[in-house]
């Protein structure tokens, strides 16, 4: 499903149908869903496409840069303890062009259904891309369209119990991974107080033989920008 | 020689030339800087730090062409303090008002009330609105909705009430959607709700509210009220609106036209005439 494709090509994702085909000036690209058609024209003599997962935060628009998770069931954590769980994340998919030297998608869909929240108070909070997720206690199956595994290695710090019900990320720390069974990330939340936690990205895949998705929010054009989240806003 | 030619003290117009070009030098590679800073940083800074910043660098260019030919010309400055003095109390005066705006600016730029690229409103009732585009040491300048070039002086933005729409991330907006009595109220309530958790933009937290808030003459009066990213608030209350509106008359829940009974004390005596 991921990886490069040598034109021309037809893939379904879900209710997605892509269609590259040749024409005279080069190669047709079009993503049909429904009545809703995307077509781009694309000049060149021989293409190849890569596709991708990417950070999920760039549909409908690029809005943020925050991923907020809300856990279906909150977590209870005992103090100076250190475990793993699995959530779930939404998952975008970018179509990149071999051998282009910025690697900028000429096309980016998902088949989750985007929504946007509020983490803090109007003032000083953030907006962030919003998922509910179960939570898991082994990696669990998901529709490698839709969704992807996202490891959580919680560590609380903290010398209290604390219950998590959200968990908020920067894009500019994940590192999607990918094969032929799943999309991953794996991450860390550091639990500091009562209503204090950092997040951040390991660079790391999941299962052996993963390849690395391409990366749209990379850090090379904002090199002051952090990987972390800091959640102060509560768990 | 024209060039030998002494002007004042030892100071040739070779000197004034000399100095001229030094000063044009300076203007030039501050200049040179401040856009080339501008370019390199255009992705890494805001766009409001990043003015602030290549303006200072271009005016310390100038500063230090001025302090750079003073020399040159023989200029001494402890020599221009006492008639500076003077000249001080002389421009003052003149410049009042260029001095007010100039005080006003440094003062915008350590109070932050507003930043390039924002919506907002100076002035008493709607005020001038629009998207300010840039904010100078003397004035400010906003672009209004319908494309008109605003330039404000400093000192007016200060010393009025400013209303900034993306101080905050996000921000509420609200409908009264009035439905027949003859329609299920209830019914109108979740069809609306849905429509709000189907919009992405229309934020999940702060959670949306849908309820009878008025029993009205003609209507079942429901207020909606939604949370949506401050930089699309508009766009989202557009859309919803007409989603509502489509999506109730879809499902027979219609707006009603005003109502009103009327009694009569006699019954009426009703002719009927024939063609």
């Amino acid at each position: 499903m991921y990886g490069e494709y040598n034109s021309p090509f037809e893939l379904t994702f879900d209710d997605i149908s892509i269609i590259l085909e040749e024409c005279e000036s080069g190669f047709t690209y079009t993503r049909t869903k429904g009545e809703d058609i995307t077509k781009k024209n694309i000049m060149g003599d021989d293409i190849s496409v890569y596709i991708s997962p990417v950070e999920p935060l760039n549909i409908p628009m690029k809005l943020t840069s925050a991923l907020l998770i809300e856990l279906d069931e909150p977590i209870i954590v005992q103090p100076n303890i250190k475990r793993q769980m699995y959530l779930t994340f939404p998952l975008e998919i970018g179509f990149f062009l071999k051998k282009q030297v910025k690697q900028k998608p000429f096309d980016l869909f998902s088949v989750s259904k985007p929504k946007y929240t509020l983490y803090g108070d109007v003032k000083t909070g953030t907006i962030c891309k919003y998922w509910k997720s179960d939570v898991y206690s082994s990696v669990p199956k998901t529709d490698l369209a839709r969704e992807g595994v996202l490891e959580l290695s919680v560590k609380n710090v903290f010398g209290d119990w604390i219950e998590v019900h959200h968990i908020a990320f920067n894009a500019y720390g994940m590192k999607i991974y990918f094969d032929e069974e799943g999309v991953s990330m794996r991450s860390k939340v550091f639990i500091k107080a009562e209503n204090v936690s950092v997040t951040d990205f390991v660079d790391k895949p999941l299962r052996k033989g993963m390849q690395r998705g391409i990366e749209v929010f990379t850090k090379d054009r904002r090199p002051l920008i952090g990987t972390r989240f800091v959640m102060e806003a509560g768990l | 020689m024209i060039l030998n030619r002494v002007l004042y003290g030892d100071v040739t117009v070779m000197n004034v030339l000399v100095s001229l070009l030094i000063l044009f030098l300076m203007v030039l590679i501050g200049k040179a800087i401040s856009l080339n800073l501008k370019k390199l940083l255009k992705d890494k800074v805001s766009r409001d730090s990043l003015n602030t910043t290549s303006r200072v660098i271009y005016y310390l260019f100038i500063i230090g062409g001025f302090f750079a030919i003073l020399p040159i010309l023989q200029i001494n400055l402890s020599g221009l303090l006492v008639a500076g003095g003077l000249m001080a109390i002389v421009i003052g005066f003149a410049s009042q008002s260029i001095v007010t705006n100039l005080i006003s600016g440094i003062f915008l730029t350590i109070e932050r009330p507003l930043q390039v690229d924002d919506v907002v409103s100076i002035g008493a009732g709607e005020g001038t609105m629009g998207i300010v585009e840039d904010i100078r040491i003397i004035s400010t300048s906003i672009r209004t909705f319908d494309g008109v070039y605003v330039r404000i002086p400093n000192e007016k933005v200060f010393t009025n009430s400013i209303t900034n729409y993306l101080e905050n991330v996000a921000r509420r907006f609200e409908y009264v959607v009035g439905i027949r009595y003859s329609d299920d109220a209830g019914e109108a309530v979740e069809i609306i709700k849905q429509l709000i958790e189907d919009h992405p933009l229309a934020l999940k937290n702060p959670p949306p509210q849908v309820f009878v808030q008025n029993l009205g003459s003609s209507s079942v009066d429901i207020t909606v009220r939604i949370w949506a990213p401050s930089t699309e608030w508009f766009r989202v209350r557009m859309e919803l609106l007409w989603k509502i509106k489509k999506t109730l008359e879809e499902n027979d829940i219609k707006v009603p036209f005003n109502q009103q009974e009327v009694w009569f004390l006699n019954d009426l005596e009703i002719e009927q005439k024939k063609n």
